[in-house]
């Protein structure tokens, strides 16, 4: 059955962390996909699901894999490449996502849910993912994910390092902040020289049109 | 499921700002048990002026067996747990757990059973600027 949700009498929200987003209650839509699959023992399946709809903002709720017949599995779930979740057990397996309020997805961000075997025999798992939905304005889209590396962590007064950018998301601009009171650089891969001995810790600002973004790594330079 | 276009006039109030939504993080790693051994793995804040909430934490085996996972912040004993289930601590995004420079997390898990497992284990974040 199909329904419609025609009023918010409830005041559902979904809100995003930070401290200057403020969204008002709103429409919040339910979203959910599934597919039943035989898996092969000690063999997995994964279920991914590819965001290309324009017009909204999702989040996962809930991520469950329920084998046909009780069974051991073990389910993984990767937001690209990156591993958010693993639960293993006896019969169904649930993974609850919804506590991170930055973890949303809009068109272009793939995700994957793998359903292992364990079991000796092969097996049909339901993998079903359920979430909610807000609308997408516009101006929203996922700020920079600041990262870079440096070509040395070790150097003489005098020298210098350079850095090289690899953030997400395609910053359109930069600020290194280099620790050591100079001025700021705003090209994308500066080199830097130190003058003066001492540890300091290379900042980057990366920003673009949604949004800015922090990276700093955990070993200084040391400057003998 | 489909959108009304009533729906459409009425969500999201307001302009998404130039914004704080920071990518989330999640950290974890994968480690082969022997019978009664054990693993550790430190973690630190980033020296990059962002506070990191951490809002979930994972630990299983394969297969899954007792095992004891624990988890200190700054030394301090945050969580605790033995068992033979998936251990999955959540914590409610408006009391996560803040994390900054020069913060550490220490986990430990230790395999109870007779036999080698393979282990698992992620946290996630997310991240603020700090404007204090």
């Amino acid at each position: 059955m199909v329904r419609e949700i025609i009023d918010n009498p409830s005041g559902w929200s979904r809100s995003l962390p930070g401290h200057s987003i403020e969204y008002m209650p709103g429409f919040v839509l339910p979203w959910n996909q599934s597919v039943v699959q035989n898996v092969n023992a000690g063999s997995y399946y994964d279920f991914t699901i590819t965001f290309i709809d324009t017009e909204h903002i999702y989040f996962i709720d809930t991520i469950q894999v329920s084998p046909a017949t009780y069974t051991n599995l073990s389910v993984l779930f990767n937001v690209g490449s990156v591993m958010h979740g693993r639960a293993a057990g006896n019969g169904v397996v649930t993974l609850l996502i919804r506590d991170n309020p930055s973890l949303y997805f809009i068109a272009g961000d793939v995700i994957t849910v793998r359903g292992y075997n364990l079991d000796s025999s092969t097996r049909s798992f339901a993998f079903l993912v359920l979430g909610t939905k807000i609308s997408r304005s516009p101006e929203f889209g996922h700020s920079p994910s600041a990262k870079f590396t440096l070509n040395t962590h070790s150097i003489n007064a005098g020298q210098s390092v350079t850095a090289t950018d690899a953030s997400l998301y395609s910053p359109t601009a930069w600020v290194w902040e280099w620790g050591d009171g100079s001025d700021d650089s705003t090209t994308q891969n500066p080199s830097h020289t130190y003058n003066t001995p001492g540890s300091y810790y290379p900042k980057l600002k990366a920003i673009n049109q949604y949004g800015i973004d922090f990276y700093a790594e955990f070993t200084p330079v040391v400057v003998s | 499921m489909y959108d009304s276009p009533r729906s459409k006039r009425r969500v999201l109030i307001g302009r998404s700002p130039a914004s704080n939504l920071i990518s989330p993080l999640c950290v974890g790693a994968s480690h082969t048990f022997n019978p009664g051994s054990s693993g550790y793995w430190s973690f630190l804040a980033r020296p990059d002026g962002m506070t990191y909430k951490m809002i979930a934490f994972y630990s299983t085996h394969e297969p899954l067996g007792w095992h004891v996972s624990s988890l200190h912040l700054n030394d301090e004993l945050l969580m605790h747990s033995e068992g033979k289930s998936t251990v999955h601590w959540r914590f409610a995004s408006d009391r996560a757990i803040s994390l900054r420079y020069p913060d550490h997390l220490d986990i430990s898990i230790f395999n109870y059973t007779s036999s080698p497992v393979l282990g698992w284990f992620s946290i996630s974040f997310w991240r603020e600027i700090d404007r204090s």
